[in-house]
């Protein structure tokens, strides 16, 4: 059901679908390049609205996922130095980002994998899961997790990595049928 | 099925995906998703965890559908940003009188392109290659007459203004006008109909055509901030540094104060005790001018532009955090 109407996202209802299934996961994903988390949802709107403009121009074979992915890198990309621009803009626009990070998810869908992972992260060693919380839940940049624990950024960079890894193992199971959930869920 | 590809460095993914990443780690990643398909589905699992992983949800789906959809329900773009063609000479621009245009009767004809920002921040390129980031409900129009550049402005906007020696850029905002001589500045209308005017480099000269019909004029430079007072006809010159203006006549002018220095400055204006409750975001930023306005108008206003709010018991007045989202 949700396959055949995502694949006929040409339409308005798939095309909603195509959105809410890719929409969270493509802002992370630009969000690694520019750093920003308004940036990257502006860039990934605007992917869209241009995607339904030229929906007739696209082939219907084609893995949209693997599209989707490919335009919002090379919109980056092309948008990476209009947004050293806006970083000026900001300095006069501060007091309008104050609600950025009040959103809220879908907690409901989540909540099952969000109870995962919470096991997991308990699971880690003491140091490991605080510094990943640190980054998580304070939103703490590398150097400042750093600079509070007196350790090197290296060592952040490994714990972080090897924290994600067990995640990444403790749920490999379970993770694709999480997925299949979430889909549902925003349906 | 698991390590017959090349394997990637969880480091790197982790160091991604919390915007740590450098410029080549950003290339050595994408290289890595370009080698297949499983690649991606593979960085999709991370990142399906990394999000799941905190419960601080920085991207709000619902709320973008709701934009995106009104934007493809109405058929047609709001702005052409990226690809207009830019015709650059990079030079210094001249300190032209534009006096003579604000007295000509304003003209009938159309601008050649216009924007209008609804709930959003629009970044739009005019058709001479200058960008503009247009505020929230805010409008821009652009026409080229007589070798100027005229940018009508009702509301705000960040300019960053394409250099060209031999056609002068002005933005006009009612009786105010804003004559670029450099490059990146921005023009805010106030409610009250000042003009704010903060420049962040280069040179810009503010005018005003004053209810006399004469021309009141001012070279700002980077740095500083003209406020344009309609009202009085006159204009103030100050400069980013200071963190609050205070006039005898009772304007005061925030320029991107933290909330505390515009908490004492109010204070200190209105002889009153204010105090910043615990669980406020003490890092929060504002920027406005208000004129002749009461305590409790401004206060309202600051908060509702922070999500705060604010009590107030006896001489004091205590800014809380807001009650929840609407």
């Amino acid at each position: 059901m949700i396959e055949t109407l995502a694949n006929n996202w040409q339409t308005k209802e798939g095309f909603e679908i195509l959105f809410k299934q890719h929409y969270e996961s493509l802002c992370g994903f630009v969000f690694g390049m520019v750093k920003d988390f308004d940036a990257s949802e502006e860039i990934v709107q605007e992917l869209f609205v241009r995607l339904w403009e030229k929906r007739n121009d696209i082939p219907d074979d084609i893995s949209m996922k693997a599209y989707l992915y490919r335009a919002a890198r090379n919109r980056t990309l092309n948008q990476i130095k209009h947004l050293e621009i806006r970083e000026d803009f900001k300095l006069f626009n501060r007091n309008e980002m104050a609600d950025a990070e009040q959103n809220n998810g879908n907690p409901a869908e989540m909540s099952e994998l969000q109870r995962m992972i919470t096991q997991a992260i308990n699971k880690l060693p003491t140091e490991r899961k605080k510094i990943f919380l640190m980054s998580r839940e304070e939103g703490l940049k590398y150097k400042e997790i750093a600079e509070k624990l007196d350790i090197s950024i290296k060592t952040v960079e490994n714990q972080m990595g090897k924290a994600l890894f067990t995640l990444r193992t403790e749920l490999s199971d379970y993770l694709p049928a999480v997925i299949i959930a979430i889909c549902i869920g925003i349906h | 099925m698991k390590d017959q590809r090349p394997h990637i460095n969880e480091n790197a993914i982790a160091k991604y995906l919390s915007g740590e990443a450098n410029a080549t780690e950003i290339n050595e990643l994408m290289d890595w998703l370009d080698v297949s398909e499983e690649n991606l589905e593979e960085f999709l699992r991370y990142e399906k965890l990394w999000s799941a992983s905190s419960v601080r949800k920085p991207f709000n789906t619902q709320k973008a559908w709701k934009k995106v959809s009104q934007r493809i329900s109405k058929g047609k773009r709001h702005f052409n940003p990226f690809y207009l063609s830019t015709a650059a000479a990079a030079a210094i621009i001249l300190v032209v009188i534009a006096v003579q245009f604000f007295n000509t009767k304003t003209s009938v004809s159309s601008p050649q392109f216009a924007v209008t920002s609804t709930g959003n921040t629009l970044s739009t390129t005019l058709p001479d290659g200058s960008l503009v980031l247009l505020s929230e409900h805010s409008k821009i129009e652009y026409e080229y007459k007589k070798n100027i550049r005229i940018a009508q402005l009702s509301g705000k906007a960040f300019f960053n203004v394409k250099r060209d020696t031999k056609h002068q850029f002005v933005v006009k905002v009612n009786r105010a006008g804003v004559e670029v001589l450099g490059t990146k500045f921005s023009v805010n209308e106030m409610k009250n109909k000042d003009v704010m005017v903060d420049v962040l480099s280069g040179k810009v000269k503010v005018f005003l055509v004053r209810a006399s019909k004469d021309t009141l004029s001012m070279i700002i430079t980077n740095g500083e901030t003209a406020l344009i007072m309609a009202s009085n006809d006159t204009i103030i010159k100050q400069t980013q540094e200071a963190s609050a203006f205070y006039t005898i006549n009772k304007t005061i002018t925030f320029r991107n104060v933290e909330l505390p220095t515009v908490m004492d400055e109010l204070a200190k204006c209105y002889s009153v005790n204010i105090k910043i409750n615990d669980g406020v975001d003490r890092k929060l930023r504002f920027s406005s001018s208000f004129k002749g306005n009461s305590l409790n108008e401004i206060l309202t206003i600051v908060t509702q532009t922070l999500n705060l709010d604010f009590v107030k018991k006896g001489n004091t007045y205590y800014i809380i955090k807001g009650s929840d989202e609407q």
